[in-house]
């Protein structure tokens, strides 16, 4: 899970495995690594899930976090345009450091519509730029399982 | 058990049967107080245990610990002597008698004893920035487990479980072997950097990343691993870090909260703008598309007004009619040309173009533009100027605002009142227009300019106002760069100040 700080990383995985969600943000310090097994097409698939701290000026990702990765979300909050910025930039590191993971693009806060100042030319580049992209609540439980779904189905064909 | 048997046998056991050799028992009674000893207790206490004595002043350690919470409850890693650490266990064989065994854990602990004395000096050295006297003694972290590292995935327990650990990964001991990636994953990517550094097979240690481990439902916990190379031996210290992330971790939710207020703050101020544009585009536009309805109704009115025949045709009542009507479209036209002005003036649509110009000619136009409203209610206009001066002023803009301030200050002086326009030239040059009016409540002065002073814009001949006539002469002298104040006193009139300053003028 890569992305800015607050974009909803620890939520999206916190909703996916244990199926809850709180709207008290709670700053991530180091790594969190999460199990869940997926069911894709009829294969198991065991996910090993690394939430990682959201970068910012404060706490930079390091790159060996990423290197063994098979796949790579790159998370955006739709309400915040920086945080896209922020998303190119770790999109960058993810290609350099693990050339062969995989990398879908989660636009959280779906359920903040209303506020979104990410536009449908943002998402439409991202996608022309060949990256998959859902948008995600993990405050509604919105495509949460379709994103998990996604990235496994990619990461067992890659 | 013990008691049944006989003294020497007792002595026979641990001196000579493994695995019972090297332990010293010391029985008490409920109280601690020595009864008798077995074993090699110079190994373990410095002094030879005395019958009758306390155990605790044997062993410190033991203080209140006799008769003990449950039995046996074992101790672990007690420094009981100078380099000598035991575990220790109180057994209860009867009601008021009590074994305690002392079994040497010197060699477990001097593997690690190194390590953890290097850390907590360290530690020690940091929190208190002093240095450690050589000789003191380490003061000892069980928190900790120490992994002696055997290779890339396993390696065996070199230390007390540490409740921590035992809670999240049951089932491991002392000497247990363990895939430590396994329960870890977080250690495979530091594995890497820790491999490295066991390759140059120099004594010292490095630091991981921060990571958290659930121990139980709705219970983190954050830890850093430490690798360590230590006389030729590969260690991996985990330790628990809850004070220091504690810490940490305010600091920075402190710093991304107000980051994320202030996003939001830009965000909602940037929305707001966007949303007074839209009012002042929104006013901009239907006031210049009633400007043409309202002068068609003007003009017909004034038509009316100036057909002498047709309108002495009708009776008094109606010719008043008509020309009421001229009055009050009149004032609707230069209320809406005023919001055309203002809304535009607001959404900075306009250029200030500075030229010099002649302030004596500027105050003529003044004067001459209000004469029919001076003379209605029979006001005298004056100025101090007599020798001219040359300012440098958009001058339609600029004139607009002296005719502003003129006509308002007839509307609220009463009649057969006075206004003067004083000019002073000394570095700066100030203009103001001062009357003999009712004066400003204190509550209006302040929000005078604003555009939208709803209150007392009703003048002392019954005038009506927009309200809107100060709020253009505010842009158009901010615009310019000057500066203008009003102050008043009821009753006494009020005199509003145009300051140019001199590098401006
Ligand atoms: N409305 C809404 N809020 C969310 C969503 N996901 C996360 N949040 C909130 O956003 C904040 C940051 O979420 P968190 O998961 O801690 O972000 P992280 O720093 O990327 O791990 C928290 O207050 C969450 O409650 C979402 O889908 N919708
Ligand atoms: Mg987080």
């Amino acid at each position: 899970m890569l992305g800015s700080f607050a974009v909803g990383k620890t939520s999206l995985v916190q909703r996916f495995v244990n199926s809850i969600f709180s709207e008290k943000y709670q700053t991530t310090i180091g790594v969190k690594i999460d199990q869940k097994i997926v069911d894709v097409d009829g294969s198991e698939v065991n996910l090993l899930l690394w939430d990682i701290h959201g970068e910012d000026d404060y706490q930079k990702v390091k790159p060996a976090y990423i290197m063994g990765s098979s796949g790579c979300f790159i998370v955006v909050d739709g309400t915040r345009k920086a945080s896209l910025e922020i998303g190119y930039e770790l999109i960058e590191m993810a290609k350099k450091t693990a050339p062969n993971s995989v990398i879908v693009v989660l636009i959280n806060k779906c359920d903040l519509k209303d506020e979104w100042d990410i536009t449908n030319d943002d998402i439409a580049g991202l996608r022309s730029a060949g990256f998959e992209v859902i948008e995600t609540s993990a405050k509604t439980n919105s495509a949460i399982d379709t994103a998990f779904y996604t990235i496994s189905k990619l990461m067992l064909n890659k | 058990m013990l008691n049944d048997l006989p003294k020497d046998i007792i002595e026979y056991l641990i001196t000579e049967l493994p695995p019972f050799t090297g332990v010293l028992i010391i029985r008490t009674d409920s109280e601690g107080n020595i009864i008798d000893h077995h074993g090699p207790h110079k190994e373990y206490l410095r002094l030879v245990p005395k019958v009758g004595k306390l155990i605790h002043e044997h062993v410190p350690a033991l203080f209140s610990m006799v008769p003990p919470l449950v039995s046996p409850m074992v101790l672990h890693n007690i420094q009981s002597n100078t380099d000598v650490y035991a575990d220790i266990h109180i057994v209860e064989a009867n009601e008021d008698e009590y074994w305690i065994f002392f079994v040497d854990q010197s060699n477990q602990v001097a593997g690690i004893r190194d390590i953890i004395q290097k850390m907590n000096e360290e530690k020690f050295r940091e929190e208190t920035k002093v240095s450690l006297p050589e000789s003191s003694e380490p003061y000892e972290v069980f928190e900790d487990l120490i992994l002696n590292i055997e290779n890339e995935y396993t390696a065996t327990i070199h230390s007390k479980i540490p409740s921590w650990f035992s809670s999240l990964a049951p089932k491991y001991y002392l000497n247990s072997e363990i895939k430590f990636t396994e329960i870890f994953p977080y250690l495979e990517v530091f594995m890497f950097e820790a491999n490295d550094f066991w390759s140059n097979k120099k004594d010292g240690k490095i630091e991981s990343g921060i990571w958290s481990e659930t121990i139980k439902k709705g219970k983190d916990i954050a830890l850093t691993a430490f690798a360590i190379y230590n006389k030729g031996k590969k260690f991996m210290l985990i330790r628990p870090m809850d004070d220091d992330i504690d810490k940490e971790q305010m600091a920075l939710q402190m710093a991304r909260e107000q980051k994320l207020a202030y996003e939001k703050l830009e965000k909602t101020e940037s929305k707001l703008k966007t949303l007074l544009d839209y009012k002042d585009k929104f006013v901009s536009i239907v006031s210049h598309d009633l400007r043409s309805p309202v002068a068609a109704v003007l003009g017909i009115a004034e038509l009316l007004v100036n057909d002498k025949n047709e309108l002495t045709k009708l009776d008094d009542f109606y010719q008043e009619m008509i020309f009421n009507i001229r009055e009050e479209m009149i004032r609707l036209l230069d209320y809406n040309d005023k919001l055309y002005h203002w809304s535009n003036l607001e959404l900075g649509n306009f250029k200030v173009v500075k030229e010099k110009a002649s302030l004596l000619k500027i105050i003529e136009i003044t004067h001459r533009t209000a004469s029919n409203k001076l003379e209605e209610k029979g006001i005298k206009f004056s100025t101090n100027l007599k020798t001219d001066i040359t300012i440098e002023v958009d001058l339609s803009l600029f004139q607009q605002v002296l005719n502003n301030l003129v006509s308002n200050a007839i509307k609220f002086t009463p009649k057969n009142g006075n206004i003067f326009v004083r000019v002073k030239e000394d570095d700066d040059i100030r203009i103001c227009v001062v009357d003999s009016g009712i004066g400003i409540p204190k509550d209006i002065s302040k929000s005078i300019f604003s555009g939208f002073s709803r209150k007392s814009t009703m003048g002392t001949g019954g005038e009506k106002g927009t309200g809107l006539g100060l709020g253009i002469v505010k842009k158009i002298i901010d615009a310019h760069g000057f500066t203008i104040n009003v102050e008043s006193e009821i009753g006494a009139g009020s005199k509003f100040i145009i300051t140019i300053p001199e590098k401006a003028g």
